[in-house]
């Protein structure tokens, strides 16, 4: 984690697309074109909802694709590395430059073994440090993760201890060995508030320390509560993208924008605006935007033309044919 | 407060008891104690909410208030009518009361059509619309609901989530409730489809006049739809009052610990409001602490908490905490995990 905020990025995704193979008829685009880029000591949110992509391309960076998805087109850069033109760098980088946080923590644990042992086990796996030492080094890295009482909960197994305790212990076993960027799908989306509360502040002690984070999620509030970059997915492609706070505060993005104005908000008592319609069938996208049968500015040209994502201001960009619509529609 | 006939929906000294049972030995070793003590009341065209952590009771007692399950101690009435008595007034009731539940993948039939699964409850309650109408009746639910005609002869895997859920609200209604249940309805769904069964939900109210006991975890959903919110931690009401109270002024510590966890999307609000990160777990509701049962996590507690059980006290007009420390408004000292 000593890498400096430098000019080359910790991850770098450019024109990344996953396709699945269908069992009839063409194969399904799950990631579209998709350019991400993560920073040390950032926290970049990919939000969306189901089929929106966005766990898809976590897994792409993991080299983590099963079945019948495969990348179709693009680069995954780590540390100026390309993962996908180099499976064996791939697996040198899993782990130790890159690690997953899942959202369901009690499958990601082997049930059969006690916590302490299994984060124990990276440090003598990766590190052969002896039994001893490892067991030290597991208790304090539990420490590091605000586990009370350490040594005790070292010897429970997954089932004996809460949901939050064991993220804190799939988040310790995923920083073991310092890897420079997290992956977290979906990691606090099965707890409680007061949990996923402790669990946000964690992840940002980490970045804090310097390690880049990829934080998937479908949920706005938590997006807003640690994101300092956010991408806006929507039906496998990027909508928008900006740092977190210009993002939320003045979504350019007509899907943003919608979902901004539809989700309700604790801050802001009263009735919402809904999106009208449902998300796009995977497998018979529009041809043009993806949005535009749910989008209030479509217009012709929308249904015929998919939008590439255009800058409009430094740092932010957004896919959309009427921007100059909605910039004057902000400008009011 | 209301008059005695505005109240719909009375539960009094709820409780639920699940026994234990040791694999191999017969007989209950101890029980989880799902809900241990509730009092509550719907308000005639009101939206009460019940809110709370995992395990703190909400869905057992949307169980009970449905009669999905008996209560081990205790008594619920809709309409001046009292569930568990006998057959006949029990499906009076049920026409009265019903419930929607989270999952509209698993709550429909899947070998079902739309019209299959909406004429059921008729067949069952088969007085409330004569036979020749029940097509009619199939018709008019579906509009109801935002669905049309064209989806009648359809099976539930053909619709969307939140289709189904429309389907599942469909059903509820068939039966012409006065009150729906509600478990956790949005949780299901995704983000942009939530907002549309959220608008239904305040447009049936209005139409026919429903009320709803709403559950859920979402402390955004509560605020934009509730009229009253109940606080549940570990099977009992901590505090309940009417929504704005509750949300601009919380009296009891965990309301207050769980209203400043709740993600915030403006970053002014998020800064200036109460941090409260809690330390502990939520014990076990089969072995709940003494007294007050928020207590081993309280900032705020005393010797006094371990031996009281506090009772609901008014704060202000429908407003009430149970609390020994009413009024405390100290913040617990940061365990910064840094």
């Amino acid at each position: 984690m000593t890498m400096p905020a430098s000019e080359t990025p910790l991850l770098e995704i450019r024109g990344l697309s996953v396709e699945f193979r269908a069992r009839r008829g063409e194969p399904v685009q799950a990631v579209q074109d998709l350019s991400l880029t993560a920073r040390a000591g950032e926290c970049v949110v990919v939000l969306g909802e189901s089929g929106s992509g966005k766990s898809v391309t976590a897994k792409a960076v993991m080299g983590l694709l099963e079945g019948t998805a495969r990348t179709t087109a693009g680069s995954i850069r780590l540390g100026g590395v390309d993962l996908l033109a180099d499976p064996a760098a791939m697996r040198a980088a899993r782990g130790r430059d890159v690690a997953m946080v899942f959202q369901d923590s009690l499958s990601a644990l082997n049930p059969v073994q006690r916590v302490g042992d299994q984060i124990a086990e990276m440090f003598r796996v990766h590190q052969g440090l002896s039994k001893t030492e490892a067991r030290a080094r597991a208790i304090e890295l539990m420490r590091r993760v605000a586990i009370p009482d350490p040594e005790r909960r070292a010897r429970s197994y997954p089932h004996q201890i809460s949901g939050g305790m064991r993220q804190r212990i799939v988040i310790a076993m995923a920083i073991t060995l310092e890897p420079r960027l997290l992956i977290a799908d979906e990691p606090t989306t099965a707890l409680d508030v007061t949990v996923q509360k402790g669990i946000l502040d964690l992840f940002r002690v980490l970045t804090d320390a310097g390690a880049g984070l990829v934080f998937i999620t479908h949920d706005i509030g938590v997006a807003a509560e640690i994101a300092d970059h956010i991408v806006v997915m929507y039906a496998g492609s990027v909508m928008e993208t900006g740092p977190a706070r210009e993002v939320l505060a003045a979504p350019h993005h007509p899907y943003t924008r919608a979902l901004l104005a539809s989700v309700p908000r604790i801050e802001q008592p009263g009735a919402r605006r809904p999106i009208p319609g449902g998300l796009p069938d995977p497998a018979d996208r529009p041809a043009g935007c993806l949005f535009a049968p749910r989008c209030p500015l479509a217009a012709a040209d929308c249904t015929a033309t998919r939008p590439a994502l255009e800058s409009l201001e430094p740092g932010r960009a957004a896919a959309c044919l009427r921007i100059t619509e909605v910039q004057h529609v902000l400008a009011q | 407060m209301s008059s005695p006939s505005d109240v719909l929906v009375r539960g009094t000294g709820l409780v639920k008891h699940y026994p234990i049972r040791e694999s191999g030995l017969l007989g209950a070793k101890g029980a989880i104690k799902a809900v241990d003590g509730v009092d509550l009341h719907l308000v005639r065209g009101e939206c009460l909410a019940l809110v709370g952590e995992s395990g703190c009771g909400k869905s057992t007692l949307a169980s009970l208030l449905t009669h999905l399950e008996p209560t081990t101690e205790g008594s619920i009435e809709v309409n001046g009518l009292g569930w568990g008595r006998n057959r006949r007034t029990d499906r009076q009731i049920r026409r009265q009361i019903q419930i929607v539940l989270q999952d509209p993948y698993s709550a429909l039939n899947p070998r079902m059509t739309v019209e299959q699964l909406l004429t059921e409850p008729l067949r069952i309650h088969s007085d409330l619309v004569p036979a020749r109408d029940h097509s009619r009746r199939v018709t008019e639910l579906l509009e109801m609901v935002g669905l049309n005609d064209s989806h009648r002869h359809r099976y539930p895997h053909e619709f969307s989530g939140g289709q189904r859920q429309r389907i599942c609200i469909a059903r509820a209604l068939a039966v012409t409730p006065r009150v729906l249940v509600c478990d956790e309805p949005l949780s299901a769904l995704d983000v942009s489809v939530q907002g549309q069964i959220l608008e239904l939900f305040r447009d049936l109210r209005e139409r026919l006049g429903l009320s709803y006991v709403f559950i859920s975890h979402d402390l955004a959903v509560v605020r934009s739809i509730a009229d009253r919110v109940a606080v549940m931690y570990l099977g009992r009401i901590v505090e309940q009052g009417p929504t704005e109270e509750i949300y601009e002024r919380p009296q009891h510590p965990y309301t207050r610990a769980l209203l400043s966890s709740a993600p915030v999307t403006d970053p002014a609000v998020r800064e200036a409001r109460e941090r409260i990160v809690l330390t502990g777990e939520v014990p076990s509701p089969a072995n709940p602490p003494s007294g007050c049962a928020f207590r081993t996590r309280c900032w705020l507690a005393m010797d006094e908490c371990a031996t009281t059980i506090p009772a609901l006290d008014p704060v202000s007009p429908g407003h009430e905490a149970a609390c020994l420390r009413l009024g405390d408004t100290s913040q617990p000292t940061r365990e910064d995990p840094r």
